[in-house]
């Protein structure tokens, strides 16, 4: 294997294989800190709002919620949208990253993988909470008709959803332990207390590091590697279907497909920047998550920004070209109608703004990435919100013309699920290793190997 | 470190007299076939059937040869560097763009009544094509393809210069990647433009053949076979020169990814293909699903005469690739990756031929002498070209910085 000069090295610092451990495990073998603390706690204030908005909702109904006669479909399917998007940049860079041989994956993989199965949790809530009822839910799936005559319909996409998410769900928890297992093996094999040691060794399942086991957990990830990735495409594709099937204007148009998964990359990368920018700073993992990973990330965001672009310009010239009055209308109303604003913060955030990324300056800039991360969020949270809300308020016949303006619960909600996902993450950063620690080992820069550096320390050379 | 220098004797490829004169008997076989097809097709749809035959194979060798154009851009833009070992070929496929892009420009200025139903007088009284002409119109569509069409040639001759230059400073700029760099912005602003006028190249030259029909996702459809054809043929090429003799730094490894290439966006063009199907056929829209009925579904009762070429489509573009190269030495062995790279030309001939024919010859089309005259033709010219403008130069990217590393490539998980 050769590695021209020209690239970037992938792990900074000069370091040494019993470094990268000793650097990795740091946080979860030290108490934690102030700033854990701090995070963890407001997390946990807004998972107490959720648990408060949904008793809401379930407890009095969903009057409670600003859905109404022709919005029947607003905060909640945009939230499940916005969530499930977030969840895909995480299998984006276990399993298409993996196909594409992006070593620069191997160091941000596990948080975003973890992130992907945080993300699904907050994304179910919304429409198992939308049943109402949601002691029923499981009637979304297909059971054997003893409940009644009620049967699912297997024409509607709303049931593959249920089918493409479940599945998703499993197989993405599923690649991250089985990832996380040779480096679960290594905090087993270095905790002091008899707690963690008990732990960590239900978890590590075993694991002794032989041959043996490398070679079944090789086997294993290219297995699910190869599901993983139409998977991902499958769950976005599913999702906008959810859309695309129906004869609504502005929801039925043939692109939604890819220009959803594109979407969901986008976001999901925003996401993942979020966190990471935050996290490797607080964590000191800026060896690990250099700048140059940042910068690769900021690439992907302005790439797929880019492409969601094209596609509403897409979208909006089609409406025109196919001269349905409908369909016309609908994009007319969607950049000057009622919800102009949320229509042009949508263009602004998703499709002009990551253009500053050109810059390489700028893709090097920790505060400003973290603000664009931001962007990139709202944005790809109002795209959902446009599509959905301009589409329905405006019925064909005008008499059932409405706004729609969501309620106190329904924030709640959405804010509640943020504390969901944050509580989920602060915990996986504190009790598991959130960079792979085998996988970074292999993509060690070729002349800090032990081998080398031996080498070198012959020849007599000083190593910089 | 220890110094892995290689011996790399430069390789130069030798266009013989052989080779041309098969290209020639290729075009001449074509120009035999056009006439032919004069002679024998009905006089009533002759002019018709003959410029679509045309167009049909001009822009199928357009799509190709620009895939290699943007397929170099795409690797600078990725910064990849396991295709450097065979990038003269893609630079080579490019160099055809402008040809390509006139002969699509004369086609449609000799031939636009008998292809573009808009372009004729009944379009006039037509409230739904009067509503797009301020798009579907003579003047916008020739001035907006004539720029589209040069930018992408200044950019595939801006790219090839550069990578001129580089070898013949070869030694210095190979350490300081200073003209790999200026290529690097080259390429992202070539790509960027490509992606938002490709969907307009699109949108005039294929869609507006069914100027009532609109798909949102037309566009994505024809960037797929423009890539799963450009790369099926970027393999045969290389494998063509291998067999020759040239290129021994390219490996099995190296095949190897570009039938990852293959097989991946084959099944991309069905993820497409499909989307597009799905959708139109579920929500059964009258506008847009007649688009399919004229294409070959039909009802299940009544097949129409494109009925055998819509399964096809599938079959050659989409089970091939599928059955053929999900096993992973199949993608190493070089006569399989030629067996699939042809039925994958093949088959998008077929697909192309389902976007064109049925639009403006309905129940009258028919595969006869002039479509495979126009793909003899065309595809002849297109190789002349490629083969020509490869042997002008060297063959291997001698000071390009990722030489070394696509040289060591090996396919590891």
């Amino acid at each position: 294997m050769i590695e021209s000069h020209l690239r970037e090295r992938l792990i900074t610092g000069d370091k040494s294989y019993g470094q990268i451990s000793e650097d990795i495990c740091r946080p979860i073998e030290n108490p934690p800190t102030k700033a854990w603390w701090a995070g963890f706690s407001l997390s946990f204030v807004f998972l107490c709002i959720l648990g408060l908005s949904l008793s809401v909702s379930v407890g009095i109904g969903l009057g409670m919620w600003g859905i109404n006669k022709s919005v029947g479909w607003a905060w909640d399917i945009t939230n499940f949208v916005f969530w499930v998007g977030i969840g895909h940049a995480g299998t984006l860079i276990s399993a298409i990253l993996l196909l594409f041989r992006q070593k620069w994956r191997m160091s941000i993989n596990r948080s975003a993988e973890a992130m992907t199965i945080f993300a699904v949790m907050c994304a179910a809530i919304f429409p198992v909470f939308h049943m109402g009822r949601v002691w029923d839910g499981f009637w979304a799936l297909p059971l054997p008709n003893n409940f009644g005559s009620l049967w699912v319909n297997f024409n509607s996409p709303l049931l593959w959803d249920v089918f493409a998410i479940s599945t998703y769900f499993t197989v993405s928890i599923f690649f991250w332990y089985m990832g996380l297992i040779p480096d679960i093996a290594t905090v087993r094999d270095r905790a002091k207390t008899k707690t963690a040691k008990w732990a960590y060794n239900l978890f590590a399942m075993g694991w002794n590091g032989s041959m043996r086991t490398w070679m079944r957990y090789e086997i294993v990830c290219l297995i699910l590697a190869g599901i993983s990735t139409p998977l991902v495409l499958s769950v976005h594709t599913i999702v906008s279907m959810d859309f695309a099937t129906s004869v609504i204007p502005g929801w039925h148009t043939t692109i939604f497909p890819p220009y959803f998964v594109a979407g969901a990359i986008f976001s999901g990368f925003g996401m993942v920047l979020t966190l990471l920018v935050i996290a490797r700073k607080v964590m000191n993992y800026e060896d690990y998550i250099t700048i140059h990973h940042l910068d690769a990330m900021c690439k992907v965001v302005m790439l797929t920004g880019t492409i969601v672009g094209c596609a509403y310009i897409t979208e909006f010239f089609v409406a025109w070209y196919s001269g349905v009055e409908y369909e016309q209308y609908a994009f007319k109303n969607r950049a000057f109608g009622d919800y102009w604003w949320a229509y042009w913060t949508m263009m602004t955030c998703n499709l002009v703004a990551p253009q500053v990324f050109w810059f390489k300056k700028i893709r090097q800039n920790p505060t400003i990435i973290f603000i664009m991360s931001i962007i990139v969020n709202i944005g790809m949270w109002f795209e959902r919100f446009v599509i959905i809300v301009t589409s329905l308020h405006r019925d064909y016949i005008p008499s059932s013309w409405t706004y729609y303006r969501p309620t106190i619960t329904e924030i709640g909600i959405f804010l509640g699920t943020f504390g969901l996902f944050f509580t989920c993450y602060f915990l996986f950063c504190k009790f598991l290793p959130s960079i792979s620690i085998a996988e970074t080992k292999a993509i060690m820069p070729i002349d800090q190997l032990p081998i080398a550096k031996e080498r070198m320390k012959k020849e007599g050379h000083s190593h910089h | 470190m220890e110094n892995h220098q290689i011996e790399l004797t430069q390789e130069r490829f030798d266009f013989t007299s052989k080779m041309k004169n098969v290209i020639f008997m290729a075009i001449a076989a074509g120009i035999l076939f056009t006439v032919l097809g004069f002679v024998t097709e009905s006089a009533e749809f002759k002019m018709k059937h003959f410029w679509l035959s045309m167009l049909m194979g001009a822009y199928y060798t357009f799509l190709i040869s620009l895939a290699g154009s943007v397929f170099v851009g795409i690797n600078y833009l990725a910064n990849a560097g396991w295709s450097v070992a065979f990038k003269r070929v893609p630079e080579a496929m490019g160099q055809y763009v402008i040809i390509g892009g006139a002969a699509l420009i004369a086609i449609f200025l000799l031939g636009n009544h008998d292809i573009y139903h808009w372009m004729g007088e009944e379009a006039k009284n037509d409230p739904v094509l009067v509503g797009k002409s301020s798009f579907l119109n003579m003047g916008f569509f020739v001035a907006s393809s004539a720029i589209f069409f040069g930018l992408y040639f200044f950019f595939t001759r801006k790219l090839r210069a550069l990578s001129l230059k580089e070898d013949s400073i070869e030694g210095q700029d190979k350490f300081g990647g200073k003209i790999f760099h200026t290529c690097r912005r080259y390429s992202n602003v070539f790509i960027a433009i490509f992606g938002f006028t490709f969907p307009v190249v699109a949108w005039e030259w294929m869609m507006s053949i069914d100027p009532h029909w609109y798909s949102t996702i037309y566009s994505v459809y024809n960037f797929a076979i423009l890539w799963v054809c450009g790369i099926s043929t970027m393999a045969l090429i290389v494998l063509f020169l291998k067999r020759h003799g040239y290129l021994s730094i390219v490996s099995k490894e190296h095949m190897h990814d570009l039938g990852k290439m293959m097989f991946a966006f084959s099944i991309f063009w069905t993820y497409i293909w499909l989307s597009q199907y799905l959708l139109i056929w579920y929500a059964n829209i009258p506008e847009e699903s007649i688009y399919f009925t004229q294409r070959g579904v039909g009802t299940a009762t009544e097949p129409n005469n494109f009925t055998l070429q819509f399964w096809l489509n599938l079959g050659l573009n989409f089970l091939c690739p599928l059955l053929i190269f999900m096993s992973s030495t199949a993608k190493r062995k070089p006569n399989v990756m030629a067996t699939l790279g042809a039925i994958i030309l093949i088959g998008h001939w077929n697909d192309l031929y389902l976007m064109v024919m049925p639009g403006t010859l309905g129940e009258n089309a028919h595969i006869g002498f002039f479509e495979i005259g126009a793909t003899l033709l065309f595809f002849g010219i297109f190789i002349y070209v490629t083969l020509a403008s490869l042997a002008k130069q060297n063959l291997i990217t001698m000071g390009h910085p990722y030489l070394e590393e696509s040289i060591h490539h090996e396919v590891t998980p």
